[in-house]
């Protein structure tokens, strides 16, 4: 009865949604036609190639597959309870006699549903992908057991941190944290001392890893059957291990957790000992929040960062321990092969250096990566907080111009990013370890992660520190433009991921493996794009419409891409602080952008008319007769809002 | 010191003001009343300068809004009927903060907010984190930041919703005492026993169009016609309504309850008339009673429960 009221509430709406449905079974569709044409030009003259094109597209959709139901497990898992603590319907569900467990439960499943949505669109061109030939059907049936083992681990695991949590905006980061910590981590880590080839030349070695159970039964070691049988008791392992998850939720909602959520004092006491023993490296973390009078709206923005509230204020300890662990990792690494370890035996095909740089790019790329990720969060809270808080309206009534605004919070944001200019200094020592182990300052030596140069892993460092302009500009601009915390930090990911994941394209489909010579061309070409997208945006007065913006965005994609790793954050950075600038008045003023998150809210059952759901009472005719009037349906909307 | 003139705005399909006049003289303090949806916060942020009208116009202060909402953003203060604050300042810092951006700088920031904590009475208050106070606090504290760049008109959109009558006393007193500096008030509230106390003039609002528009005492007066009388005669109370009901400013007249009941016409001044009339018939008058209209009759009276 109560999975059946809480499917009825989350599930079934989202079935309703046939648009959505429609939308990505055409998606699925186009790209089966692809596969398909693709495939098919070569099926007829050259088995070998139409075969190894059938094995690369299977591993791609594979981590397609991987990739989009494990994010979705994670980012709908982890809003499962806390948005029903945010709108606090928690108590009323337990009052209605809700049993703990079975809440758990139930949003588990209900989170699978829906990620299993994704995935299954994906099953279509992959069963074509698998019929092109280059994988066998027990190859298929490992990979599909390791994406359904992690994919149930990562919403158990979601959900129960949500339980924990008070607001979407904590238990997001927390729970994206928790989750690379403890799936990704591993087998990261494994992978990284142990070298891919350890684990098997098997497809779906690379997935497994990712996956601590799989991992653990050493799937990647195994061939035919007794991979699907390792792969099917990861699976059993990972059903378990979600059983006792939602027991620990269940029983943290039974207690007070349903209702109260304690701030975590242990993190806030190690922070408060951290900070005493070093003052210097964590001043980095909290700069003084400085004048009010020189600039109001950063002075304000460094007190709302410095003081985050519970899991979301336990991230800045978090980030502190992610950088210094990172940073210590590095330096141990470093010391470990300045010193001649055996970790720094050359890999076939490659050398030290090589070697050594991927010693200290797994923990370090992981360390920006998450540091990002949470810094995403609370970084496209900085306009939906003011929004949903009504602080906003007041803001505009202040002599504050919105152009002050929005620099004071970019720029609180951005200092925000800094502290990960330290990554900088074990990569520098690393190119010195290599430099001294080489002599010869820019030689260019190929790994598994490509090729690498030592100009590289500066410039590289470089971008790091410098994205954060890129990614307080996109986080900002989302959260402008959406107004609501968790769209703002969704969208957030979008705008930021996707000009970078459009800048490794671009990097690898132009890599000539000329490290300077390529930085220098693209440096070219983004300084020119750069001026012009800066250029066409300060001529224009506003996005009037949204094809507008869309375009700007596109070219600040291209524009990025093509700047490299340098310049591209700053393409971002510029091209969302003008957009921000030159629209915040008219934005907030304009009626449309104003009303866009009403009038686009699907409507609820009641304001169509429709029956409602929950509940065996019915509605009373006189309410229902009121709740069918056009005209109330409108006032229960704007009201919403207002 | 606020004008509307027509002032019209409709939100898609749903019109939430129509043609609304309204006039706010300086010093006053205006009720603005009317049920949930009637378009009273609507038409409070649009003097405030936060949304424009789809038609009509509006003045503060002499300043048309919308054309010279930099001139008059300053000489207003306003409070939003959903009140957040930030919660993880402190309260002087959110003051500071509010200040700051008014370009009030240095010492003189310092002595305003001194004085506006002084006002609100959270002058105890200036060290805690504003997510402890309670919600009367809270609201005194929106209160206080309302008034940091000392407004002439005060624009306070339900500010003793949810509170306990122990805070609606305390905000009570502090908007007389705003009262008594001079400052404008429009404000709105759901509690008409208070704004009855508060206000010189009241406006009834609903489905977007202005009921009435007036003093209390006018409105009360002009309630107060079409309200009934009870009167009671020592002798024969039938032969009294009889006589009564002869009267041509009585419209009817009833038995009720061992006495009568007199509704008089809506040409009838007052119903001082009744108790010569009755003396010089040979009546002598036990009871001369007319029912006090409050804000609360009044609103009842007038408005029918509809929302625009």
């Amino acid at each position: 009865m109560q999975l059946e009221a809480v499917v009825l509430k989350d599930v079934l709406p989202y079935l309703q949604a046939r648009r959505t449905f429609i939308r990505r079974t055409a998606y699925a569709g186009a790209a089966a036609f692809v596969v398909i044409i693709g495939g098919g030009g070569v099926a007829f003259d050259n088995a070998k190639a139409q075969s190894s094109m059938g094995g690369t597209l299977f591993n791609i959709i594979l981590w397609a597959m991987l990739i989009s139901g494990t994010f979705e497990c994670a980012f709908l898992g982890a809003t499962a309870i806390s948005s029903e603590r945010q709108r606090n319907t928690v108590d009323v569900w337990i009052l209605a006699g809700m049993e703990h467990f079975w809440m758990v439960a139930a949003k588990v499943g209900c989170v699978l549903t829906r990620a299993a949505a994704v995935v299954l669109a994906l099953v279509v061109p992959g069963a074509v992908a698998l019929y092109l030939g280059g994988r066998t059907i027990t190859d298929a049936t490992v990979g599909f057991l390791a994406v359904a083992s992690i994919m149930v681990f990562a919403a158990a695991l979601s959900v129960s941190i949500s339980s924990l949590c008070r607001r979407n905006a904590d238990a997001v980061p927390a729970s994206l944290t928790i989750l690379v910590a403890t799936a990704v981590v591993p087998g990261v880590a494994l992978n990284a001392w142990a070298g891919a080839k350890a684990w098997g030349s098997h497809f779906a070695a690379g997935v497994i890893q990712f996956h601590p159970f799989t991992l653990l039964l050493g799937i990647g070691e195994q061939r035919g059957q007794e991979a699907v049988s390792a792969a099917f008791w990861g699976l059993v392992a990972s059903i378990a291990m979600a059983i006792v998850l939602m027991i620990m939720a269940g029983a943290h909602l039974r207690g007070e957790g349903a209702f109260t959520i304690g701030r975590i004092q242990p993190v806030r006491a190690l922070d408060r000992v951290l900070t005493k023993m070093f003052p210097s490296f964590f001043r980095l973390f909290k700069p003084a929040p400085g004048n009010p009078d020189v600039d109001p709206a950063l002075w304000r923005e460094r007190i709302a960062i410095d003081r985050s509230k519970a899991l979301y204020g336990g991230m800045t300890i978090i980030d502190k321990l992610l950088i210094g662990g990172g940073i210590t990792a590095a330096f141990v690494q470093t010391a470990m092969g300045w010193g001649g370890a055996g970790v720094l035996a050359p890999s076939p095909g490659g050398s030290a250096t090589a070697h050594l740089l991927e010693y200290i790019y797994a923990p370090l790329v992981l360390v920006v990566f998450l540091y990002t990720v949470g810094f995403l969060v609370r970084a496209s809270q900085a306009f939906s907080r003011e929004f949903e808080s009504g602080q906003m309206d007041l803001l505009q009534l202040t002599r504050l111009s919105g152009e002050e605004i929005v620099s004071g919070k970019l720029r609180a944001y951005v200092r925000h990013y800094s502290p990960l200019l330290i990554i900088a200094v074990p990569l520098g020592l690393c190119a010195f370890v290599t430099l001294a182990n080489n002599g010869e300052p820019f030689s260019t030596t190929q790994s598994q992660y490509g090729t690498f140069s030592l100009g590289v892993p500066w410039v590289t460092a470089a971008g790091w520190a410098l994205s954060g302009f890129a990614a307080a500009g996109a986080a900002l601009l989302a959260s402008l433009y959406f107004m609501i915390g968790t769209r703002a930090m969704f969208a957030t990911m979008v705008l930021y991921f996707l000009p970078t994941v459009v800048l490794m394209l671009f990097l690898r489909s132009v890599s000539s493996g000329s490290g300077l010579s390529q930085l220098i061309v693209q440096t070219l070409i983004g300084a020119f794009i750069l001026s012009r997208v800066a250029y066409w945006a300060r001529a224009h007065m506003g996005f009037k419409s949204r094809h507008e913006c869309l375009l700007l965005t596109a070219m600040a994609c291209v524009g990025a891409a093509a700047s490299g790793p340098v310049l591209g954050p700053f393409v971002i950075y510029l091209v969302a602080k003008t957009l921000m600038q030159k629209n915040f008045n008219e934005f907030l003023l304009h009626e449309a952008d104003r009303y866009r998150i009403i009038l686009r809210r699907p409507a609820l059952s009641y304001e169509t008319g429709g029956a409602y759901m929950f509940t065996h009472l019915g509605v009373p005719p006189h309410i229902e007769r009121r709740l069918n009037m056009p005209q109330t349906r409108n006032v229960i909307r704007d009201e919403w809002k207002y | 010191m606020i004008k509307t003139f027509n002032l019209t705005k409709a939100y898609k399909n749903l019109l939430a003001l129509d043609r609304l006049n309204m006039v706010v003289e300086d010093g006053d303090i205006y009720g603005y009343i009317g049920p949930n949806g009637a378009g009273k916060t609507t038409t409070m942020k649009i003097l405030a300068t936060l949304l424009e009208p789809t038609s009509g116009h509006a003045e503060v202060c002499g300043y048309r809004v919308g054309k010279d909402n930099k001139h008059i953003r300053p000489l207003i203060g306003y409070m939003p009927d959903f009140f957040g604050v930030y919660e993880d300042m402190r309260v002087d810092e959110y003051l500071t903060f509010f200040a700051a951006a008014y370009r009030i700088r240095g010492d003189k920031r310092k002595r305003i907010i001194d004085d506006v904590l002084e006002l609100t009475d959270l002058g105890g208050k200036r060290d805690a984190m504003v997510e402890s106070l309670s919600r009367g606090m809270q609201q005194r504290l929106g209160l206080a930041r309302a008034l940091v760049h000392d407004p002439k008109v005060l624009i306070l959109d339900e500010p003793s919703s949810g509170l306990d009558p122990r805070a609606r006393i305390e905000i009570r007193a502090l908007l007389k005492e705003l009262k008594n500096m001079g400052k404008t008030i429009l404000i709105s509230s759901h509690i008409l026993s208070e704004l009855q106390e508060l206000c010189n003039k009241v406006g009834i609002i609903e489905k977007g169009t202005l009921l009435f528009s007036g003093s209390v005492d006018e409105v009360r007066n002009q309630i107060r016609r079409g309200t009934s009388i009870d009167v009671r005669v020592s002798g024969d109370n039938e032969m009294a309504r009889a006589a009564l009901e002869m009267h041509p400013d009585v419209q009817t007249a009833t038995l009720d309850n061992g006495g009568i009941k007199v509704n008089l016409t809506e040409k009838a001044k007052d119903h001082t008339f009744i108790a010569p009339y009755l003396l010089e018939r040979g009546f002598s008058l036990e009871l001369l009673k007319q029912e006090e209209p409050d804000l609360e009759d009044i609103f009842m009276r007038v408005t029918k429960g509809v929302v625009s």
